[in-house]
């Protein structure tokens, strides 16, 4: 945060979730929703170029209902006037244009522009899924883009910390997503509010870059300001394989302030204001719900539940995808398991549903398979 | 991100389970239904139990039986995290900015009912307001939702004059305990917020927003700033703000004002009309009581 600082290098300490601090984003990413009054705003700073660099993402008026094909049409149709404005304001002030059906904005954040050690805002609370990448990212508003875009400092309450020690390593039916699941159960759907979470430790390094993703994403359930997870070999290769190597060679030149101090992780107590430790190698696989993303249960026990309470046994459908969890990995994993269904010649019983992240891993993902 | 799953199932609104790998699973999230159990996992989970179609089954521990009768038990997922052949795309549906912008033209229909090129608002006149007119006294919880309500209204979102057809008529007037009902202080008549606002306005007077403690709390819609200013309120006066809220309202160059003694909330009326004095001499140097205003014979001074 404090590299971040509007006005330069820092030259007092601030005193966390209490003091208003002037920060200086290095990007603005806008859904297609919250775009249009942040740019039509814009448009009366009487500026030739947003003062940062900036992209639209038109996901969000898409509604999904019938299939990607069908959707995707039918928005082009509906929504044709708003598409037509953002691609021609975007060309005019040199801002990157992502087109409806090109992928939700923070999956593409994360493939095309989250870097690590940089700060970001984007106008959806979701924005904060690209700390998988090591960047300080938050979720505004519209007037807030605006600003930034305008060229003024955007002002920001100093963040709590949360340290989360992540100690041996997943295996098995274990993802990434149990993590966040655990930890949602245990800081409830408010417990992170007007915090950072960090995460770290070993149990950290070994999870990809796009589980990384998936952990900070739902950190915006539990209220928390943005997660982040310090710079390492993951994120490295997560770089290096999504076209970014020479982003990767630069944090790897100056790994060492792109995470936190070694006596920092060795005495988290000194340093965060609250720590959590979980242990990867004992984590269960988790199920949220329902009605609430806080009430997490281990699979061992879900099954009691569910008859105690009397919830539903019969599941009419299974989501998989959205911004939280549509990376490759991901899309693997389901798949292997889907597979198995198959080769035992068994039919899925209830309906199933994928959304993929981006026109990327889509297209990646059926290349596998032809 | 609101990725909304509506059609495809759960038509009959009737009691169900669904599970996914999504990040929220608030009640009616994902199919607008209040009775389905919506339940979060990871993938493979969510795969798993999709195959069983059974919310009891525990992949770990159960096995599954095949129309043959053959029992078989699913092992662990395997999954690939980095594509083997590197990612790949053909058509991203990525535009770049044109190198040089400046004949760009923006596209927007005079016509169109969701996008409207934005006026510059009209500056201050650089003296004291006199003769506002009370618009709302708003009592209790007034949150951005009150004041510039989301659902249908959000198709309008790029278009200041349709959407300002929302304004505040979510918020509860103190005088009748109604919503979306103020006197029209011209006409003695009874009216809509929005409608009895573009009364004052075409008459060419200013008016007031009167507001409770912690006004405009949710969320950041900058609307909630832009509405009023745009109808021509003159300033809100409240008991408190939320901060992101006042600071919006600041920005669309509104008069954010707050009692300094809370209790004068008690003293406004129905059919104030309220001037705001000291305007010319606002300096940030005496930071408390910059203003007084009276209202009828009372004078109430601000921070």
């Amino acid at each position: 945060m404090y590299a971040h600082l509007w006005q330069g290098a820092a030259t007092t300490a601030y005193e966390r979730g209490k003091d208003y601090v002037e920060f200086a984003p290095d990007r603005v990413a806008m859904q297609d929703a919250t775009a249009q009054m942040a740019l039509l705003q814009f448009m009366q700073a009487g500026r030739k170029t947003v003062a940062v660099p900036s992209t639209v993402h038109c996901d969000h008026l898409i509604q999904a209902e019938v299939g990607a094909v069908e959707d995707l049409s039918k928005a082009k149709t509906q929504n044709k006037e708003v598409y037509d404005f953002l691609a021609s304001v975007s060309n005019k002030y040199g801002i990157g244009f992502w087109k409806p059906g090109a992928g939700i904005i923070h999956q593409v954040v994360l493939e095309q522009y989250a870097f690590p050690g940089g700060m970001m805002i984007g106008t959806d609370s979701h924005t904060v899924n690209a700390g998988g990448l090591g960047i300080i990212a938050i979720g505004v508003g519209g007037a807030d883009a605006c600003d930034v875009m305008a060229g003024l400092p955007w002002e920001l309450k100093f963040p709590k910390l949360i340290g989360v020690k992540l100690t041996g390593k997943l295996s098995g039916w274990t993802a990434s997503k149990d993590i966040i699941l655990k930890v949602a159960g245990i800081l409830t759907v408010k417990g992170g509010t007007g915090a950072i979470l960090e995460y770290f430790g070993d149990g950290a390094k070994s999870l990809s870059c796009t589980g990384k993703g998936t952990i900070c994403n739902m950190g915006a359930e539990i209220g928390a300001t943005t997660s982040i997870f310090g710079y390492d070999a993951k994120m490295g290769e997560y770089l290096r394989g999504t076209g970014r190597a020479e982003i990767a060679d630069g944090a790897d030149a100056i790994a060492e302030h792109l995470t936190g101090d070694d006596e920092v992780y060795a005495n988290p107590e000194s340093y965060f204001d609250q720590v959590i430790e979980i242990n990867l190698s004992e984590l269960e696989p988790h199920i949220n719900g329902p009605f609430t993303p806080d009430l997490a249960w281990p699979i061992s026990k879900f099954a009691d539940a569910v008859k105690v309470n009397g919830w539903p046994d019969q599941m009419e459908v299974g989501l998989i995808g959205s911004c939280t969890n549509s990376s490759y990995e991901d899309i693997t994993r389901a798949a292997s398991i889907a597979k198995q269904a198959s080769d035992n010649n068994f039919k899925a019983k209830a309906e199933f549903i994928i959304t993929p992240g981006s026109e990327q891993v889509r297209y990646t993902v059926e290349r596998m398979v032809t | 991100m609101y990725w909304t799953v509506g059609k495809a199932f759960n038509r009959s609104y009737k009691k169900n389970s669904i599970v996914t790998s999504y990040n929220s699973n608030f009640s009616k999230r994902n199919d607008g239904n209040p009775n389905t159990h919506a339940f979060v996992a990871s993938p493979e989970i969510t795969t798993a139990l999709a195959i069983a179609g059974s919310l009891s089954f525990n992949p770990l521990t159960d096995y599954l039986t095949n129309d043959k009768g053959e029992k078989f038990k699913l092992e662990e997922p395997l999954g690939i995290e980095m594509p083997v052949k590197g990612y790949a795309v053909e058509d991203a549906g990525f535009q770049a900015p044109a190198e040089d912008g400046s004949k760009v033209e923006v596209l927007v229909s005079p016509t169109s009912d969701r996008l409207q090129i934005l006026e510059p608002f009209k500056a201050w006149e650089g003296t004291d307001l006199k003769g506002l007119k009370l618009l709302i006294k708003a009592k209790g919880k007034c949150t951005t939702d009150h004041i510039s309500m989301a659902g249908p209204w959000l198709k309008f979102r790029g278009h200041l004059d349709n959407i300002s057809n929302n304004m505040l008529i979510g918020a509860l007037n103190f005088f009748n305990e109604k919503t979306d009902n103020v006197k029209n202080q011209l006409t003695g008549e009874y009216g809509t917020v929005p409608g009895t606002q573009r009364a004052y306005k075409a008459a060419g007077v200013g008016s007031v927003v009167v507001g409770d403690e912690n006004y405009g709390e949710g969320s950041s819609r900058e609307h909630a700033a832009m509405e009023p200013r745009f109808l021509g309120v003159r300033a809100v006066l409240v008991k408190s703000f939320a901060r992101i809220h006042e600071t919006n309202l600041k920005k669309q160059g509104m008069l954010g004002l707050t009692f300094a003694d809370k209790e004068d909330y008690n003293k406004i009326q129905e059919d104030d009309s309220i001037d705001i004095i000291g305007l010319t001499s606002f300096a940030p140097a005496n930071n408390c009581k910059w203003f007084l205003t009276m209202l009828m014979e009372h004078q109430i001074p601000l921070m």
